[in-house]
C-alpha cells in the first residue's frame, strides 16, 4: 500500500480522489472503506509537492 | 493454491526458448504470468515445464513513426499506458492498457502474453482487431483476423513465440469497457477504430473469442456518431452466459458499451 501510494504521488501530477483509488486498486485492506488511506495519500501528495519545490 | 510440480527453466535467448518448448510438449512460455501462474495455482493449468522469457530485454520496447505503433511482445502493460509516443499516436491503446487488471498487474503483464492466452475477456485482442494490427514471430506476420481462433485458441503453433506486434494508427479510435464490478475482467468491451480504409469494430468480453460487428462497422463508415449504433443488436446466440450476466444482458451491455466507445473515439 505505501509503496503504491509514493509511486502514485511520484508518477501522477494531479491526484485526485478518483485517480488515488484508480491507483490504488489490487490492495486489499481490510478497514474495507479505504477512506482514509485515500486522505492520507491526498494529505501525503500535497505534502511532498511542497518539499520538492 | 498450490499448483502442481513443475521445471523451472529461464530462457537465455528467443532461439533457446524456441528449442526448450520444442523439448517438452507440455511446457509453457512465463512472460508475466498474470493469467498463467493464476491458473496453475487453481490448479487449472498443468504445465510440465516453465520457459521464463521475461528477462529476454530484445522483446521489450516501443516504436512509433506517423504511421506505426510497434510494440514489443514482452511490453508491460504499465509501459503502453505511460508511453507519451503511444498517448499521441492512439491515444485508446494507451486507455486500454491503462484499463487493464490493476497497478500490479500492469506492471508485470505483457502484450504478447495476453495475445498467446487469447482469454475471453481480455483487452487487447479488440484492439489488435480492429486496428487491423500485425502479429510478428520469429517465423512470419500473422494479421488480425487471421491470429484469434477461439476460446483461448490462437493461430499460433505450440513452439512459436510472438516477437512484436505492429499497430497501424488510425484516423480515430475509442476503447470503452464494462468491467465486471467484482472481477474488472471485461464483460463487455469494444474497441472502434476509423482509418482510411474504414471502421472496425471488435468486441471482446462478451462471447467465447473477440469478434468483429459489421453491422455496427457499416453503419459507422456512414455516420460515426454513437446515435449510428445505438439500434443496432448483436445476437445473444453466440454469447456467453454466466453466473455474471445472461447472453441477453451481454448483448445489450455491447451495444452500450461501443456507443461510449465511440464517443470517447479522438
Amino acid at each position: 500500500m505505501i509503496m503504491t501510494a509514493v509511486d502514485m504521488i511520484r508518477r501522477v501530477p494531479k491526484l485526485d480522489r478518483a485517480k488515488i483509488r484508480a491507483e490504488l486498486e489490487g490492495n486489499i485492506c481490510r478497514c474495507t472503506g479505504y477512506h482514509n488511506i485515500v486522505s492520507s495519500v491526498e494529505d501525503a501528495a500535497k505534502k511532498m509537492a511542497g518539499a520538492s519545490t | 493454491m498450490i499448483p502442481y510440480p513443475f521445471e523451472y527453466h529461464r530462457a537465455a535467448s528467443l532461439a533457446d526458448a524456441e528449442m526448450k518448448l520444442k523439448a517438452s510438449p507440455d511446457a509453457k512460455l512465463l512472460a508475466g504470468g498474470q493469467t498463467l501462474i493464476a491458473a496453475m495455482k487453481m490448479r487449472l493449468a498443468q504445465p510440465s515445464d516453465l520457459i521464463d522469457i521475461s528477462a529476454l530485454k530484445d522483446l521489450s520496447f516501443i516504436r512509433v513513426d506517423r504511421n506505426t505503433v510497434v510494440i514489443g511482445a514482452g511490453t508491460r502493460h504499465f509501459e503502453v499506458a505511460n508511453s507519451a509516443d503511444i498517448t499521441r499516436a492512439i491515444p485508446a491503446l494507451g486507455q486500454l492498457a491503462e484499463s487493464i487488471g490493476d497497478p500490479a498487474v500492469r506492471h508485470v503483464g505483457t502484450l504478447g502474453g495476453s495475445l498467446a492466452n487469447n482469454d475471453p475477456a481480455a483487452d487487447y485482442p479488440a484492439a489488435v482487431l480492429a486496428l487491423d494490427a500485425v502479429i510478428k514471430t520469429r517465423r512470419r506476420s500473422i494479421a488480425a483476423g487471421e491470429f484469434f481462433t477461439g476460446m483461448f485458441s490462437t493461430a499460433l503453433e505450440p513452439d512459436e513465440i510472438i516477437t512484436e506486434v505492429s499497430f497501424p494508427v488510425p484516423e480515430r479510435a475509442g476503447y470503452a469497457k464494462f468491467p465486471n464490478p467484482a472481477s474488472r475482467y471485461a464483460m463487455a468491451g469494444v474497441f472502434v477504430a476509423k482509418s482510411s480504409s474504414g471502421v472496425r469494430v471488435a468486441i471482446t468480453g462478451a462471447g467465447p473469442c473477440v469478434f468483429r460487428s459489421p453491422e455496427m462497422e457499416a453503419a459507422l463508415a456512414r455516420r460515426f456518431t454513437p446515435e449510428a449504433i445505438a439500434n443496432i443488436a448483436i445476437d445473444p446466440a453466440d454469447l456467453n452466459s454466466d453466473i455474471h450476466g445472461s447472453a441477453e444482458y451481454r448483448a445489450s451491455l455491447v451495444t452500450a458499451v461501443a456507443k461510449q466507445a465511440v464517443a470517447a473515439a479522438q
